[in-house]
């Protein structure tokens, strides 16, 4: 029995995506990267009904069903509620240059706040990192109004 | 059979070419709010939700994430239609009739102003056969509305008196977002985008969004002092690859039409509907839907259109609040026409109130050049 072995390559047809889009941030971004570029302060925002501080800031309390009100100050430290070491690369939108690997990434509650955020921890080995440490944010000297102001959280002795 | 899902609650944003002076979730937490006030009802009524929005508009995948919180779907069940809004308030309807929900929120949102129309249209497509050659939801329109038009003889100026009626009667509709009267040389003078299509005969880009609250017939009962009922709903999905379609033919519209007609208890819809909301991109498609829902025969869209039938004052008025045309996103468009329907039968229509309407009809479409179809008789 002959078998046919050599096959024809698959035709594959590549296709580019490129779409774009301007995303309007809305009044609780806007005011949330204003205030870091500003000030270097992190906000949160307050549920009068529930008193979770939502981080980031946003129009609803989506548990209550209800307007979110009074702006507060959460952090800069916090505590890491999970996290993980990254080996693959990841290229960092902001520099357009792959980080160097591992790095470390987290949830963090900052203090003062309900939600947790997502952000690079400067410690990148799973050894290193446990969850309930403690980390405070490190900011950057120039700020332009963007999650890359804080550059990492650092582990902080307390 | 008594109708067993009514609407208690509807309400629309006004739409406006960029709400890019809010974000999303805040436009959609307005219309929820104000939605489920008319119903007077709160969170907790809430047994599910169904919403409907597109990836590709949206500039995300699954985008209902943005709207979890502000729809109240945070430990609720939630589905989403990527497609027409009217179409979700067919999943909405059919999670009442399968007895799962009671009470159920159908929100729709579309922002045109964040993408670039063709560009997006443009991926409707296939990826291989269609992308490249630059098929979009315009040129595809274009090439619909020849065809429809050399088969029945109908001119530019028939579809541009489309416009001219849409525009006037949007004058009288808070919502709209162009209330700019028209003469047939405007439209006929306007750019042409793709032969016989021109700038004046398509919607223009528009954001906004929409929601209505669905009850059954017990809560409905219980809870609404006006209700409006769905007497009949048809849906069609014609096949999406342009070249196997009969694109004048419409079958999925008359099949859709047919069934919610014979749900209702229609026989005569252009004598006995009072209304009708029609979801229609492009001045022709107003005409050609029109006649593939029966209100006149084959050819005659045009002819009853110039007669007056379709305006306001004559028999069966279609898009007094000045459809499509004067501005609804793409995919919230038939939800704002199911809006409009139930605005009209219970005479809260305003100024653009068709006198003593009792049964209404709205109409919306999915894809390109009228792809899916539904249909939904709506009345008290
Ligand atoms: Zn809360």
């Amino acid at each position: 029995m002959k078998r046919n072995t050599e096959r024809e390559e698959l035709l594959r047809i590549p296709i580019q995506m490129k779409l774009q889009y301007r995303f309007p941030a809305g009044a609780h971004y806007e005011r949330f990267f204003r205030e870091l570029k500003k000030t270097g302060k992190i906000m949160g925002i307050k549920c009068p009904e529930c008193e979770r501080v939502l981080v980031p800031p946003r129009p609803v309390c989506g548990e209550c069903f209800t307007r979110t009100g009074e702006w507060v100050e959460v952090g800069p430290k916090g505590t890491v509620v999970a996290h993980t070491s990254i080996y693959f690369p990841f290229i960092d939108g902001s520099t357009g240059k792959p980080r160097p690997i591992p790095y470390g990434a987290g949830l963090i509650q900052l203090d003062g706040a309900y939600s947790a955020i997502n952000h690079i921890l400067e410690e990148g080995d799973p050894d290193k990192l446990h969850i309930g440490m403690r980390v405070e944010a490190m900011l950057k000297e120039k700020r332009e109004g963007n999650i890359g102001d804080i550059l990492y959280f650092k582990t902080i002795e307390e | 059979m008594n109708p067993q899902v009514a609407i208690i609650g509807t309400s629309q944003t006004k739409f406006e070419a960029d709400k890019g002076y809010e974000d999303i979730p805040e436009t959609v937490f307005k219309v929820v709010q104000q939605a489920m006030a008319e119903a007077d009802i709160d969170r907790d009524d809430l047994d599910s939700i169904v919403t409907s929005s597109v990836d590709l508009w949206d500039g995300r995948t699954a985008s209902n994430q943005m709207l979890t919180d502000v729809v109240g779907s945070i430990m609720k069940p939630e589905s989403r239609v990527a497609g027409d809004g009217l179409g979700a308030v067919f999943q909405g309807m059919l999670a009442i009739l399968a007895g799962a929900s009671e009470i159920t929120l159908v929100v729709s949102q579309c922002r045109g102003s964040l993408g670039v129309h063709n560009e997006i249209s443009n991926w409707v497509f296939d990826p291989i056969y269609q992308q490249p050659l630059g098929l979009d939801y315009l040129s595809a329109g274009a090439l619909q509305a020849n065809h429809y038009m050399n088969q029945f003889g109908i001119s530019q100026e028939d579809c541009a008196r489309v416009v001219i009626k849409n525009r006037r009667d949007a004058q009288n509709n808070p919502y709209a977002q162009v209330v700019k009267e028209a003469t047939v040389e405007e439209v006929m003078g306007s750019l042409m985008w793709a032969y016989p299509i021109k700038e004046m005969d398509a919607a223009p880009v528009s954001d906004g969004a929409c929601a209505v609250v669905l009850a059954s017939r017990h809560k409905a009962k219980a809870l609404s002092k006006e209700p409006v009922w769905i007497l009949g709903a048809g849906s069609c999905l014609d096949s999406h690859y342009l070249g196997d379609r009969d694109l004048t033919g419409g079958d999925a519209l008359i099949r859709a039409s047919n069934a919610a007609y014979g749900m209702a208890g229609i026989s005569d819809p252009l004598k006995e509907l009072d209304v009708a909301e029609v979801s229609a991109a492009f001045s022709y498609q107003e005409l050609l839907w029109t006649e593939l829902m029966g209100f006149c025969n084959r050819g005659e869209g045009a002819r009853i259109l110039k007669e007056g039938q379709t305006s306001l004052g004559g028999s069966l008025p279609v898009n007094p609040s000045g459809g499509m045309i004067v501005g609804n996103p793409v995919t919230v468009a038939g939800l704002t026409r199911l809006v409009e329907a139930v605005l009209q039968v219970r005479g809260k229509a305003g100024d653009r109130q068709v006198r003593g309407a009792s049964r209404a009809l709205s109409h919306g479409t999915t894809g390109c050049c009228g792809q899916g179809q539904y249909v939904m008789i709506v009345g008290n």
